[in-house]
């Protein structure tokens, strides 16, 4: 690593937890910020639950539309975390240190805003429950055989297992929190960490508890986006119906979660002054993985269109030529091959750009606004066209709810963030501690050379 | 002198080892004992030879009694050049994934990896005959290209499956002579004659270094690239659109997945020969194979999610076509090459390969690795010899043909064309050492094995 620096353990508690122990103004007005568009969002929806759905754009044609875009989305969003904590963790990439929280935590609000989606699809969210099978007197049971039941089953486990492996990690953090705060701060990370002493035995069971849930977690990080994408690939319409979702929508996630962790990376490198922490190297790292993932998802891509094209099937052929050729689909198609690969990848093959945080920044937001118009292009004209008969051809057009819930809900991830790092360290302390303890350097001749130390 | 090796110690098994050879001994036994031939190899080009020449007649066999106008005759020859593409010739991926993740200890694998881009050479020969006997895109089969007419005697498909072919095998070529230019210098100035003329002008500026490890990193991506082509269009070309009715957006990416699966099983089980009969005992350790068999567990666990996902879509989805595609390929007349498939790659490796203790050690891996190339023979005879027996055209799979047994040219012209990959390996391999001299020294100089508190630790540099 070019960027190697030698700090203390002190100086590693001090700047690590200065955020979490200080107000600086920034914060408060950033989380206000935030705060508000939540707030913009939870009124879009009161509207809507007290006038219904018909003050959304939805239509019985067009059933599926922006808010279950953005639930897609924000589940590919949360791929982040697993991918580069668990994946890199059990690959002993050194670059993760300061990355794997701030992506973990990601991964936990992106998940839980994903969630909250389908209950403000429905319309009529207190009937909820339905989908579980608690209520015998209806004599209605749930059908597990759709892809609707199987999500929330994916959907919790993963909500469960990233929230877990967060806390797992945190807990030599808070004990270090506990050991340097008073009153309620102090019971709040007293109660936290368990008892943490750091024992070795501790250490060890810390250590085995990581690698295991990085392990049980990778198999749920598949299937979670697969079977949210057999929501889709499980019916018959038209550009639905194809065997590749599921990988295509995995590779997706992987790439717009990981482009949102450089966002997040320059921002909390900027907005929190993390400099001696998160370096240049860090993102030519992520740019370098950025690259690989997005090629992959190119290459699923062009299938998913070459396939659609194979067959020469009337309604599979009516739904491209939507797609590709018919306004405002074509100009959301050009953006999505501009913004998710062909603007962004050949930068990232030059070094100078991997290293350039403001670039990456700019370059991780256009990969995810183009993600974003993926998710909308594969759901919306294949719905549009679905039924041979034109008189029931719809059209979509989004309403300012939709936009607003939409909006919002960058808002709340945002919010839910800013809230975690004020209260807990958003870079692992001792991770970073073991970082340290792990350099090295060897004299090969009269040149001393960066070295890291394996057992 | 070899034998000097220094490991590292602490309270566990240690798992990694140092040799301890000064530059010269190490270009020594590179140079002059992994180049000479002991009676072991001879007997194993001998042996290879003869089967190579077992295949030629078999393939005469085949021409004799079919011609080249029959392609249902054809379905064995053309799995077994696919189960080579995606094996031998895809093992360089190991190579260029290690070198670029630049895990420490990948140095003795990379050019046991690397050799096999020579066995594209011959695979392109033997994809000759099944590129002529491909039914015309005319008659109505599907096809990923535009028909024109060219003046080549094979038109498209069979042209850019064969242009495809051939860089990819361009590729992996200027990939193996860059990778051992180092040490074809070094044989140039040991021993000269050949190596004069292969070395050119390398004398290790430093610019060249860097030139050659560029490069190594390019080719190797355009090899990764140019194979997950090679392997989409076989998928579609030589499989898929042979059958009426099979449209599978994801079966291209699993024949890569097939492939880079069967890249490591490969290269495991080389890695085990040469440990054993190569001289190379105290150059791979129990670390390598620990290392290789977590991917090989990966890729199997991805082979059977994109099983799955074709799987689930077709039964889920229930239109006639894609049952009439699932009774061809898993459930009628090939279910037996399908379960014996889908043991050998998927089973075996789940069920052994999780445990610890089998992934850490040298049997453990290397046998799971051979399960899994005895499991690609039987997947891609189903996913090829099928397709071949079919002989309607339309929108959907009338009639499920029966199942196509090898005869005694197919077995013949199975195992010499595997025979001729492994005997051209094993001609390169005395040409160009199957230990990098350059990439060895290099590890010797950025590792050192040193106290840390009680215990000893590996200290690996990282000038990147």
């Amino acid at each position: 690593m070019q960027d190697r620096k030698v700090l203390t353990d002190e100086q590693i508690n001090r700047e690590l937890l200065w955020f979490v122990f200080n107000r600086p103004t920034r914060f408060w007005v950033a989380i206000t910020i935030a705060g508000l568009a939540f707030l913009a969002g939870i009124t879009a929806f009161s509207i809507m639950v007290t006038f219904g759905l018909g003050v959304t754009g939805l239509n019985p044609v067009v059933a599926w539309a922006f808010l279950i875009t953005n639930f897609v989305f924000w589940v590919g969003i949360s791929h982040a975390g697993v991918m580069i904590s668990a994946i890199l963790r059990l690959t002993q990439a050194e670059w993760r240190r300061p990355v794997t929280r701030a992506a973990e935590v990601l991964t936990v609000f992106a998940l839980a805003t994903a969630a909250i989606f389908p209950l403000i699809h429905m319309g009529r969210p207190w009937r909820a429950y339905w989908i579980f099978p608690i209520d015998f007197a209806r004599g209605v049971w749930p059908s597990v055989r759709s892809p609707l039941v199987w999500d929330p089953s994916a959907i919790f486990t993963y909500l469960t297992g990233s929230s877990l492996f967060v806390y797992v990690a945190l807990i030599p953090d808070l004990a270090i929190a506990r050991d340097r705060t008073t009153g309620f701060q102090h019971r709040l990370y007293s109660i936290l960490c368990l008892g943490w002493r750091g024992t070795p035995m501790q250490w060890k069971m810390q250590v085995l508890a990581g690698i295991l849930l990085s392990g049980l977690i990778l198999p749920v990080f598949v299937s979670v986006h697969s079977i949210v994408s057999w929501d889709f690939g499980m019916s018959l319409v038209p550009n639905w119906h194809t065997t590749i979702f599921a990988p295509y929508f995995v590779i997706g996630a992987v790439h717009s979660g990981v482009s949102g962790v450089v966002t997040l990376m320059a921002f909390l490198r900027i907005f929190m002054k993390l400099e001696n922490y998160i370096t240049p190297d860090h993102f030519d790292a992520l740019g370098r993985l950025l690259t690989v993932v997005a090629t992959a998802w190119l290459y699923f891509f062009l299938l998913e269109i070459v396939y659609g094209f194979l067959t020469l099937e009337t309604a599979e052929t009516a739904v491209r030529d939507l797609q590709i050729l018919k306004y405002p689909y074509n100009i959301m198609f050009i953006l999505i091959f501009l913004n998710s690969y062909f603007i962004p990848v050949p930068l990232w093959l030059f070094k100078r750009v991997r290293r350039n945080v403001w670039l990456m920044f700019v370059t991780s937001l256009m990969v995810n606004v183009g993600m974003w118009l993926e998710r909308f292009i594969i759901i919306v004209p294949g719905l549009l066209y679905r039924q041979p008969l034109t008189f029931v051809w719809g059209e979509y057009t989004p309403s300012l709810i939709e936009t607003t819930l939409v909006l919002s809900s960058f808002g709340l991830v945002t919010f839910g963030f800013l809230l975690f790092s004020k209260i807990f360290p958003i870079i692992p302390i001792a991770d970073q501690k073991e970082g340290q303890a792990v350099q090295e350097e060897i004299q090969i001749g009269k040149v001393s050379v960066p070295a890291i130390i394996r057992e | 002198m070899h034998n000097q090796h220094r490991n590292g110690t602490n309270h566990q098994e240690h798992h990694f080892h140092r040799v301890d050879l000064s530059p010269g001994q190490l270009t020594r036994f590179v140079l002059l004992e992994l180049l000479s031939g002991g009676s072991t190899y001879r007997k194993a080009v001998t042996l290879f030879g003869i089967l190579f020449l077992a295949g030629i007649v078999g393939f005469i066999m085949r021409v004799a009694q079919n011609g080249f106008s029959s392609w249902p005759a054809w379905g064995y020859p053309a799995a077994i050049v696919a189960y080579i593409l995606c094996t031998m010739q895809a093992a360089p991926i190991v190579a260029f994934a290690l070198r670029a993740a630049k895990g420490h200890w990948r140095r003795p694998v990379s050019r046991i990896a690397e050799l096999f881009t020579i066995v594209g050479v011959v695979n392109l020969i033997f994809l000759l005959p099944i590129l002529f006997v491909l039914p015309p895109i005319t008659g109505g089969r599907l096809t990923f290209w535009f028909e024109m007419n060219w003046l080549l005697p094979f038109s498209p498909p069979g042209f850019f499956v064969f242009f495809a072919m051939l860089s990819l095998v361009i590729c992996g070529l200027g990939l193996l002579y860059l990778v051992s230019l180092p040490d074809l210098a070094a044989a140039r100035d040991m021993k000269g004659g050949v190596y004069r003329s292969l070395a050119r002008g390398w004398v290790g500026t430093p610019r060249q270094w860097k030139m050659l490890k560029s490069g190594a990193n390019i080719l190797g991506a355009f090899y990764l690239m140019t194979f997950v082509f090679v392997s989409t269009l076989f998928a579609m070309d030589l499989s898929e659109t042979l059958v009426p009715g099979w449209k599978d957006a994801i079966y291209p990416a699993f024949h890569s997945i097939t492939g880079i699966q069967g890249a490591i099983a490969t290269t495991l089980v080389a890695m085990a020969i040469m440990r054993s009969f190569g001289g190379l005992r105290e150059y791979l350790h129990m670390e390598q194979f620990w290392a290789l068999s977590k991917p090989l567990l990966a890729t199997s666990l991805l082979w059977f999610y994109m099983w799955w996902s074709t799987f689930l879509t077709y039964w889920y989805g229930r239109t006639p076509a894609e049952q009439q595609v699932l009774q061809l390929l898993m459930f009628g007349p090939y279910f037996v090459p399908f379960v014996l498939a889908f043991t050998f790659k998927f089973l075996i490796p789940l069920v052994f390969l999780i445990w610890n203790r089998v992934r850490m050690s040298i049997m453990g891996p290397t046998l799971i690795a051979c399960s899994i190339l005895i499991g690609d023979l039987f997947e891609f005879i189903r996913l090829y010899v099928g397709p071949f027996t079919v002989t309607q055209y339309g929108h959907i799979l009338e009639e499920v043909p029966q199942a196509h047994a090898p005869d005694i040219a197919d077995i013949l012209i199975m195992v010499g064309a595997i025979s001729g990959a492994i005997l051209t390996y094993l001609i390169t391999a005395k040409i160009i050492p199957v230990l990098s001299l350059w990439d060895t020294k290099e590890g010797l100089l950025l590792t050192r094995v040193q106290p840390y508190h009680k215990t000893e630790v590996l200290v690996i540099g990282k000038p990147e």
